[in-house]
Order: structure tokens, then C-alpha cells, then sequence
């Protein structure tokens, strides 16, 4: 009796062994849906009427979602937007538009968003930052990528003026995520 | 003892003092060709004039100097190269300039001074912050440059235009938050900017039409 008891034991033991090499292996997901990061960039322009210089921040949102299946990230949903704000406030009219955006898993691209290719929505941006940008929304876009690879979103803006030297300015900013978690 | 051609050890060495030498001065030649480089040259031309302090016009009674006028000029024709900018041109967004800031002024929404050295002094600081610098300070610093004076001297008369630039931004700030406050919250971002916009150019265009303007 005991002799069988033991046995048992060794075979859970085994069992739950290997299910702690495999899980080393394929690491649980922990890309959580709903997730999106941001990242700001600033830069200086010439005030035309006066020649001096004033600062601008433009902030850029990445949004991805989707969900795990074995080793793959599913991308249902991808959506980008855009906000600026400058550190005098309101010294010149301002707009952000999203220009395009490339998805990278290591050097290979994978796909490529214009701003033709997103359909408007809104998103809930900061209550400090005032917003300028166009927003958009790839949806679907099943994008299947894998997990273990580093995947990145290279998001292209692009802000104009006429108030200011020099009056275009293409912001380029590089959102990272691996294994479904941002590494920005 | 060896007979030695001094003759390709000669052509070698005078080779490698043009490579070095292109290799030194290029970054400089890139610097002084630049755009910003050679605008802040035309802007030191401008301010190093005898007459650049001149008063040649009045806007609603704010004196407006020959060197504003003809900077502005140059900014509008280094950006719009094939175009030719007409006094025209640089006159009426002048007056639109300073009419505006007459408004700011009218409303209570004028920058003080203090307001205005503050955000010299924060613009000064930033373009020199090796952590914080904006992306592109280094157009601003060439900028600066170019203009033949050092970044302390450059910001040293600066408190007028800022005074003038941040009064402009409280009175467009208070134009978008009034059509803010009277749109439905539901509304769109894009369709609430254009209105904001809207508004604000609205004004733009009364109070510079409306001005009262004096050439000297």
C-alpha cells in the first residue's frame, strides 16, 4: 500500500516537474488587453511675428489589442493618437496628424498603417493635455505575432504651422513591447 | 643606406592633411550652410542696422521698429522660397500681431513681465539642458548663432516679444475655453478644434481690420 502511494507521489511529482520545464519555456502572457502607452517628444520653433523661441511637447499614444493563442499575440485592434501642447500654451495653432505607422517584430515589418487606413475614434487623453490630434483606429487587423520576438510600433507624425519657422516638424516615435508587455 | 622615394611618402602625408582637414572643417561648413544658421545671419543683419530700433509704424498705438517689420520678412521668405513676400504681406500680420495683443490687453489677459523673463529665462535654460533640451535645440542654438551674438545676449532683449507672444496665447486660451463651455460634451475633438479655431480667426480678422494704424 505504501509502495503504491509512493509511486503516485513520484508520478504527480514527475508530471508537476515537467509542467514547471514546460512553462520555462512558454512563459505565461501577461499582455493585458486594453493596453497602450505614450511617449513625448519636444522641440523648439521661431516664432515668426517676434523671431524668438517657444517650446512644443507632442505626445503620441499607442494602443494595442488582442489576445494570446498558444505562442502568438493576436492584434485585433490598433489604434494611434495624438496630442500637443506647448510650454506657453496656446501660442500658435497647433494639430498633430498621425502619418503612419509600422509594426516591427525584430528588423522584419509586418505591417504598415496609414492614416488613410484608420477610421476616426476618440480616446481619453489626460485632463493636462489639451488635444490637437487626429485619432485613429485599425480595426480589424489581425496581425498575428510572436511572442518571444520583440515587437516594435514606429508611429510617424506630423505637425504643421504657419506661425512658426520651420513649419512642418515629423516627430518619430518608438513604442516597444516584448512577450506583450510595453518596454518603453 | 637605402635610397628612400620621398615622393609617394610626400603625396601621402599631404593626403591624409586634406582627408583631416575636410573631416575637420565639414561640420562647420554643414553648420554655417544651414537653414536656421542662415536665417539668424540675415535677422543679425537686420538687428546690427543703424536703423533698427527706428519706430516706423503704430498699431492701436503699440510702436512697431523697422527691424520687426524686416524680420519678419525674412522668416516669411526663408520659408517660402518661391515665393516673393511683399511689405504687404509683412505689414498686415504685423498689425494682426500686435492688434491681437491689444485685444489681450483690452480683455486683462496681458502677460506681465515677469510671466515673460520666466519664460525667457525657462527657454534659455532648456536649450543648453544636456537632459531636457528639445529634440531640435540644436536648430534654435545654430539659430542663435547665426545671429552673431551668444545665447545670453540673445535672450537679454527678449521680454517685450514674450510678454506680447504669451499675451497672445492667454487670449486664445480664453476664446477656446468660451467655445469649449458652449459646445455639447459629446462633441467630436476635430469638429471642437475647428470651431475654437474658427473663433479665434474670427477675432484675428476683427481686431486687425479694426486697428488703428500709423506709419511714421
Amino acid at each position: 500500500m505504501q509502495f503504491a502511494y509512493n509511486n503516485l507521489l513520484k508520478k504527480y511529482l514527475l508530471l508537476i516537474l515537467i509542467i514547471g520545464i514546460i512553462s520555462l519555456f512558454f512563459p505565461a502572457p501577461t499582455f493585458a488587453a486594453d493596453s497602450f502607452t505614450s511617449k513625448s517628444k519636444t522641440a523648439s520653433f521661431i516664432y515668426n511675428a517676434t523671431g524668438f523661441p517657444f517650446s512644443v511637447q507632442a505626445v503620441c499614444y499607442v494602443g494595442v489589442y488582442g489576445g494570446f493563442y498558444g505562442h502568438t499575440l493576436q492584434i485585433d485592434e490598433y489604434d494611434v493618437s495624438g496630442a500637443i501642447v506647448n510650454a506657453g500654451s496656446y501660442l500658435i495653432s497647433m494639430n498633430m496628424i498621425h502619418s503612419n505607422s509600422k509594426i516591427y517584430t525584430g528588423s522584419t515589418q509586418k505591417a504598415t498603417y496609414y492614416n488613410s487606413d484608420l477610421t476616426y475614434f476618440d480616446i481619453l487623453v489626460p485632463s493636462n493635455w489639451q488635444e490637437w490630434g487626429d485619432y485613429g483606429l485599425k480595426n480589424p487587423c489581425n496581425l498575428f505575432l510572436n511572442t518571444t520576438d520583440t515587437c516594435q510600433s514606429v508611429v510617424s507624425a506630423w505637425w504643421r504651422s504657419d506661425d512658426a519657422f520651420p513649419t512642418e516638424w515629423t516627430p518619430t516615435y518608438t513604442h516597444i513591447f516584448w512577450n506583450g508587455s510595453w518596454v518603453n | 643606406m637605402k635610397n628612400i622615394k620621398k615622393g609617394p611618402i610626400l603625396i601621402f602625408i599631404i593626403g591624409l592633411l586634406i582627408i583631416g582637414g575636410i573631416a575637420y572643417i565639414s561640420p562647420n561648413i554643414i553648420h554655417a550652410s544651414s537653414k536656421s544658421f542662415q536665417l539668424g545671419k540675415l535677422i543679425g543683419q537686420n538687428i546690427a542696422n543703424e536703423n533698427a530700433e527706428k519706430i516706423v509704424m503704430k498699431v492701436n498705438n503699440i510702436s512697431v521698429t523697422q527691424s520687426e517689420l524686416e524680420n519678419l520678412k525674412v522668416i516669411l521668405q526663408i520659408e517660402n522660397p518661391n515665393k516673393q513676400i511683399t511689405d504687404t504681406e509683412v505689414e498686415s500680420q504685423i498689425i494682426a500681431f500686435n492688434a491681437l495683443y491689444h485685444e489681450s490687453k483690452i480683455r486683462g489677459l496681458e502677460a506681465t513681465k515677469e510671466d515673460a523673463k520666466e519664460y525667457a529665462k525657462y527657454m534659455k535654460q532648456s536649450l543648453t539642458d544636456p537632459v531636457n533640451a528639445p529634440d531640435n535645440s540644436e536648430l534654435i542654438l545654430e539659430y542663435i548663432d547665426g545671429t552673431g551674438q551668444s545665447v545670453d545676449q540673445f535672450f537679454e532683449k527678449s521680454t517685450n516679444a514674450y510678454q506680447k507672444m504669451l499675451s497672445i496665447a492667454n487670449l486664445r486660451k480664453s476664446v477656446y475655453d468660451e467655445v469649449a463651455n458652449n459646445l455639447p460634451e459629446q462633441i467630436e475633438t476635430n469638429e471642437k478644434l475647428l470651431l475654437q479655431e474658427e473663433a479665434f480667426n474670427k477675432i484675428k480678422e476683427t481686431v486687425a481690420k479694426g486697428a488703428i494704424v500709423e506709419h511714421l
